[in-house]
């Protein structure tokens, strides 16, 4: 379906860079920076290890604009300069619309406001109206004045993935000529606390696919992707970085916060992308899987990739330097799968080191020489949501 | 775009089906709805809430599964099983069905109920159940859980632009042939939290005049690609501008094609004020969606049009007039629910 979406601009901030290029120059030198919370503080005996973005965010002069928004902006402007997109031709030259996956930007979990309404106490309408207002793509379609659709993804761990499987299909057929395109997510306590109740975090960095796994951590941060029509790209000159060539999504049916363990609902999403596209599973040079490093993804994902793939398809997890930043992970990772199509290369799964029968998948343990034909990545969700975004490079 | 409404399943503050709704437009059935005093910190102050009673859950769901899921995904589920009666596609297992399921505010109770876990219990031990079901899309979840659905499925929570991305979604997946019928699933729920914003907002921030009481309900349409649906076909979808605390403007044109003369229509007349009678949610679109679908009159063409927080549905028709008992009128509807 897609052949002809190309993806002109990139952006991105999370732990491991203010930027795109920085951030695969950190991955590439298997340079991560877990730490403790030091956006919040929580009553645990175990501070689980973060991935925080520590440098600075855009200013705005409305304090009312949160973390989620500023981390989302940050991401955006690159990706706007990198695709020479001015606010003249997202205003008023093309049909742009806007979708952004989230998770905590959508929801209303003001701590302070709900524990004071909770003690009779009368807490203003500040924290409504923060929450209102920011919702990343209404947020976005308002700050850039867009004509074309808007819709905020809040679909939990693939709806970075899916936001650009829905930007896909808006320019497919012909809803709009530009998609900014994306997921957002800051770490939240709430959220930190919620991972910790499930018992699904490690003490200590990650290990996806590792054996002597113990967890995920969470992270934040925000990827954009600009994405164009054909007509839209070549009008305007735009250069292409990569394609976005198919996407599927599928749900497993299986359980509220477990993927199905034989990953069926993956295989086909897989199976449905490859289907919109023009390529087969061999044309496929490397995977950016999902890769939390709990048990039960590593494995679900395991046995899909072992079955559909030659052992010898390059795999990583870049949550093994980003960290779980759950709306923003699927648009983290295919910023960084375009961006490794560009490089020809992509980094190693830091962490790994014990092979674990039960997940049948070796992943990447040094940054690997990879071709630049196309890549595979790959989300899975609570809820059972399976998502599978494929792209190309402009050397196919 | 083009979307059948196949079939309709339906919680509204007027109870549980698409027949409810109907008499709850037409004056002969009264909406649930409770009157509450909230402390504001410039003293108290009066205002409703629209409840939406899912009655009859057990005659579908089991005890069981009804036990471990919240109450938003509940009236969800029943929804979408009512929706697919209606569509008379109940037994049919090959059938490749997708979920597109949307909403405001997401599962506030559910959200709420972790947040009173960790505030009495402490950071060391909040409701791991809650957590889950407080992620937006866990509706979609229990909905694919439940009818085991094995179709796409996604998730979109955008205030008022919510029910026209969820239909768009759902017609994009129909075009490209990912799936046979979509669940457009859309809806909110109430929480005494929700009351008292509602209070604050209408107190000190409102932009105009009318800030409408809230409301829950949910709705699931079946979409497909049919053109002769039971209930019509969406054909367009239009929207522009976004605001907080405006709105923004949302027209749908829904399409009736069963013997559809082609003449212009002779007569126009609004049908609005459901917020009146039903409350206000960021999704209320959805409810102007269905009261067009629903209104069964022959040869008709209907246009509908959101804007902002006094959202409307024009209706365009040609030569039967009956269709004037069917205009809701804000006054009376709102006399009727009080």
């Amino acid at each position: 379906m897609a052949s002809t979406i190309k993806i002109t601009g990139l952006g991105a901030v999370c732990a491991s860079g203010g930027n795109v290029e920085q951030c695969l120059q950190n991955m590439y030198a298997g340079i991560r920076n877990p730490s403790p919370p030091s956006l919040f503080e929580a009553d645990l005996k175990v501070q689980y290890p973060v991935f925080e973005y520590k440098g600075r965010l855009p200013e705005e002069s409305n304090t009312m604009v949160t973390r989620s928004v500023r981390l989302l902006l940050k991401a955006l402007h690159e990706a706007l300069n990198q695709a020479q997109l001015t606010e003249s031709d997202l205003s008023s030259g093309y049909r742009v619309g806007v979708c952004i996956g989230t998770t905590v930007a959508c929801t209303l979990n003001n701590e302070q406001f709900y524990r004071a309404w909770k003690d009779n106490k009368t807490p203003g309408f500040e924290a409504i109206e923060r929450y209102l207002s920011n919702n990343p793509a209404l947020f976005i379609r308002k700050r850039y004045n867009l004509k074309g659709p808007a819709a905020t993804v809040a679909n939990a761990c693939s709806s970075g993935t899916d936001a650009i499987g829905i930007s896909m299909h808006w320019l497919s057929q012909d809803l709009c000529d530009i998609v900014i395109a994306g997921g957002t997510d800051e770490l939240c306590r709430t959220t930190y606390l919620g991972f910790a109740s499930l018992l699904v975090t490690s003490d200590e960095p990650c290990r996806p696919f590792d054996a002597r796994r113990k967890g995920l951590n969470l992270g934040e941060g925000a990827g954009v992707l600009v994405l164009e029509r054909d007509s839209a790209a070549n009008n305007r000159k735009a250069k292409a970085l990569a394609y976005a060539a198919g996407y599927g999504t599928a749900a497993d049916a299986f359980h509220c916060s477990s993927p199905h363990p034989d990953g069926t609902g993956l295989k086909k999403a897989i199976t449905f992308a490859l289907s919109q596209s023009t390529l087969n599973i061999r044309d496929i040079s490397f995977i950016n899987s999902h890769g939390t490093s709990t048990e039960a993804n590593d494995c679900a994902e395991g046995a899909i990739i072992s079955r559909l793939f030659s052992t010898e398809i390059p795999v990583t997890s870049t949550k093994s330097y980003t960290g779980h930043t759950l709306g923003a992970a699927g648009a983290l990772e295919a910023v960084f799968s375009v961006k490794s199509l560009c490089d020809g290369m992509i980094p190693a799964t830091l962490g790994f080191e014990h092979y674990d029968e039960k997940c049948m998948l070796s992943p990447t343990i040094k940054t690997t020489a990879v071709k630049t034909s196309a890549a595979l990545s790959t989300s899975l969700a609570f809820g059972g949501t399976n998502s599978a975004l494929l792209l190309t490079g402009t050397e196919q | 775009m083009k979307a059948g409404i196949s079939g309709l399943g339906m919680i509204t503050p007027f109870g549980v089906g698409v027949e409810h709704f109907w008499q709850g437009l037409r004056g002969r059935r009264k909406p649930q709805y409770v009157m509450e005093l909230i402390d504001l910190a410039q003293g108290q102050r009066e205002l409703g809430m629209f409840k939406a009673v899912a009655e009859g859950l057990k005659d579908y769901i089991s005890p069981a599964l009804l036990r471990r899921i919240d109450p938003l995904a509940q009236k969800a589920l029943l929804c979408s099983i009512l929706a697919l009666k209606d569509a008379g596609i109940v037994d049919d297992t090959n059938k490749n069905i997708g979920i597109v399921t949307g909403t405001g505010y997401g599962c506030l109770n559910a959200s709420f109920n972790f947040q009173d876990s960790l505030i009495d219990y402490g950071d060391s031990a909040p409701s791991p159940t809650d957590f889950i079901n407080s992620v937006h899309n866990s509706i979609c979840a229990q909905i694919s859980i439940a009818l085991k659905i094995t179709g796409p499925v996604t998730t979109i929570s955008s205030f008022e632009l919510t029910t026209a991305q969820v239909i768009e979604t759902a017609a994009a997946w129909l075009k490209q042939d990912s799936c046979d019928y979509v669940f457009a699933c859309i809806g909110d729920e109430n929480h005494m939290l929700r009351n008292y914003a509602t209070a604050l907002f209408k107190e000190g921030c409102a932009q105009d005049d009318v800030v409408y009481e809230p409301g829950e309900f949910f709705v699931s349409f079946v979409l497909s690609k049919d053109d002769n649906a039971k209930y019509g076909c969406i054909k367009e979808i239009q929207s522009s501008g976004f605001d907080y605390g405006v709105g923004c403007t949302v027209q749908y044109t829904l399409e009736i094609s069963q013997g559809n003369s082609g003449s212009e229509p002779s007569l126009s007349s609004e049908l609005s004020g459901i917020e009146r009678i039903c409350g206000y949610s960021p999704c209320v679109d959805a409810l102007y969606l269905c009261a067009a679908a629903v209104i069964k009159s022959k040869q008709v063409t209907l246009s509908g049009k959101a804007i902002g927080r006094q959202e409307r549905i024009i209706i365009k028709r040609g030569k039967d007039k009956c269709f004037q008992n069917y205009i809701i009128t804000g006054g009376k509807c709102l006399k009727h629910s009080h």
